[in-house]
């Protein structure tokens, strides 16, 4: 009994943690719509403009490096709770090379959502636009179009969970 | 740095003036139960970390060298590996095999800490905790240190198995 009574305290160091709130960041570029993009898709061959996405959809230009593992974090869970994301689009951004993008877009197998788009910005547009070197970024751009939130640095579930869901609601009204 | 080593040095005091007061409590059993709960606190303290950012851990790890090709299994394995043998070390009976587990998990950390050392210095640690905290030549000490103690306290464990031989003096 003794010894539990030591081993108690030395559990109690491990200390509660939660991803945390990150303040959105002022770009200049608010209410604006989204930079015209081509992007390099991962069968080497055909570019995809951002012209060409859907109308009338909140759209999420996450701005990543397949290397940095707080982008592999928002990917995975952005990934895993796609069930709750299927009315918003996704245009997954990088200045990456090809073979790194790749492997990024097999291990969380973005081939298979409709609503994810992912290429290489080989124009270098995102980083020029925002002039940011920070990754991930996380733009978001409501129904009609226009710029309304810039995160950087990684945002956790439950807060780009509670963004989306406002900006659906305002859209709405 | 400085306030660092003003805190280890007066932690260090500190123990050292509590241990020459105390000196009856210092019995081999007592320094194989602080190794012991050392040992298991260390490991249920980063396991705990690594199911708490399990997501984090699991990216982080596919992005080491080495071990990338397993790393998905390893983001599971390898806290339930810390935790099962925080047990073993923990009770008594285990005690044995849970120690020369845990040092050689420990040896095995570290020569890929060296690993890590030599060919990709830039890359962050993913143990959980404190331990977040330490650059990697100060995780190679950190973790010499650990295996220095399990290393005692397996020769302590040696010393107190060994029994003094019974001597049958009827067959004489």
């Amino acid at each position: 009994m003794f010894n539990l009574k030591i081993l108690i305290p030395c559990l109690l160091f491990v200390a509660c943690k939660q991803a945390p709130i990150i303040m959105s960041v002022k770009t200049g570029h608010e209410g604006e719509g989204m930079p015209k993009l081509s992007l390099l898709l991962m069968d080497k061959k055909s570019y995809y403009s951002t012209t060409s996405l859907p109308k009338g959809k909140t759209n999420v230009v996450f701005y990543f490096s397949p290397t940095c593992p707080y982008c592999r974090v928002q990917m995975r869970t952005i990934v895993s709770n796609m069930s709750e994301f299927k009315d918003i689009q996704f245009t997954a951004v990088t200045i990456a090379n090809y073979e790194a993008t790749k492997h990024f877009y097999e291990r969380y197998n973005l081939s298979e959502f409709s609503n994810v788009v992912c290429g290489i910005d080989t124009g270098f547009v995102i980083p020029t636009y925002f002039q940011t070197n920070i990754v991930p970024l996380t733009a978001i751009y409501d129904k009609s179009g226009a710029l309304q939130q810039v995160f950087s640095g990684g945002i956790g579930i439950k807060q780009l969970k509670e963004v989306l869901r406002l900006r659906t609601v305002l859209a709405r009204n | 740095m400085n306030l660092k080593i003003l805190i280890i040095v007066s932690l260090c005091t500190g123990i050292l003036i509590f241990l020459y007061y105390k000196r009856k409590y210092l019995t081999r059993e007592n320094f194989g139960w602080l190794i012991a709960i050392l040992y298991a606190s260390l490991m249920l303290i980063t396991a705990g970390e690594k199911f708490r950012d399990f997501i984090k851990v699991r990216e982080q790890l596919s992005l080491m060298p080495l071990i990338e090709p397993v790393s998905d299994l390893l983001a599971w394995a390898l806290p339930l590996t810390e935790i099962i043998l925080a047990v073993l070390v923990f009770l008594p009976l285990t005690r044995k095999i849970g120690l020369y587990l845990v040092t050689a998990l420990m040896v095995v950390f570290t020569g890929y800490v060296v690993y890590l050392i030599k060919y990709a210095p830039h890359l962050p640690c993913t143990c959980g905790g404190f331990m977040e905290q330490l650059s990697w030549p100060q995780h190679l000490v950190f973790n010499s240190i650990f295996i220095l103690l399990g290393v005692v306290g397996l020769f302590l464990i040696r010393l107190d198995s060994r029994k003094p031989k019974e001597v049958d003096y009827h067959l004489g």
